[in-house]
């Protein structure tokens, strides 16, 4: 979908994933994270349920390349497992143009359960094609 | 639970390796990051890394600092200022700013960063987390 059908308030489309083990050594080793909560290899770091949430929501735009991701937020509620499955509610905060970059901002809440484990903001710069 | 004034900086060079690692485990393949002929077409000039991997450091200085509680109940409110390259060289930052009385529990918030050897600021932005009580 063109990226000027997304209007504030729209909701995108639920996604859900269970974290493995994989994908969390792949993201601690790529980022060099030492500490010693991670070291059993359990634990999700916040900023890797973020970067998942970040690849399904981006896939699903379709951004073009060259967007900047220019701010993010993040707030922690609970701690995330291997073997846990959350799923991901994404709703347009704001769409709009300036000069030749759009400003998209997306908040996103990431659910274990019922419960919210990490939630936030995303802001994009999108370059206008 | 201590609230220390500054928190331990890390140090990180950023090489092309990570950038690549980090696009495979993330999935954001966005050629800003990994194509240096399409990144010199646009405005930086070559590949940046990802602002996510950057602000990872910045996690991990809030993590050694406060552990699990981090991981429980922190946050993070950044801007991405300017691009990093391969070959730079990241410093994590943290002061704290003050303690703000909550329910439950007080929170502790401090201005958060990265910066260069040269001093540019990379990220800057706020973080909190809840005092154990």
């Amino acid at each position: 979908m063109n990226i000027d059908n997304y209007k504030e308030g729209m909701e995108l489309a639920t996604t859900k994933v269970t974290f493995d083990s994989k994908y969390v050594q792949a993201y601690i080793t790529a980022v060099g994270e030492t500490n010693r909560v991670y070291s059993h290899g359990l634990t999700v770091p916040p900023l890797a349920v973020t970067a998942w949430l970040l690849k399904s929501v981006i896939g699903s735009l379709d951004l073009p390349a060259g967007t900047v991701h220019s701010s993010q937020e993040i707030e922690c509620a609970g701690i995330v497992q291997v073997g846990d499955t959350v799923t991901s509610h994404v709703e347009v905060e704001q769409n709009t143009q300036r000069s030749q970059w759009k400003f998209l901002t997306l908040t996103f809440l990431v659910n274990k359960n019922l419960d919210t484990v990490v939630k936030g903001k995303i802001n994009l710069l999108i370059p206008v094609e | 639970m201590s609230s220390p004034e500054e928190l331990v900086s890390i140090k990180k060079t950023v090489n092309k390796a990570q950038v690549l690692a980090y696009a495979e485990a993330s999935g954001d393949y966005n050629p800003i990051h990994i194509d240096e002929e399409f990144a010199g077409g646009t405005p930086f000039g070559r590949t940046v890394a990802h602002g996510m991997l950057i602000l990872s450091f910045i996690a991990e200085m809030m993590t050694s600092d406060f552990g699990e509680q981090w991981l429980k109940t922190g946050g993070l409110k950044v801007r991405f200022k300017a691009p990093v390259f391969v070959g730079d060289t990241v410093y994590t930052f943290g002061s704290l700013d003050r303690i703000e009385a909550a329910a439950g529990s007080d929170v502790q918030l401090y201005s958060v960063g990265c910066k260069g050897d040269d001093g540019t600021i990379y990220i800057t932005g706020k973080a909190s987390v809840r005092l154990i009580q």
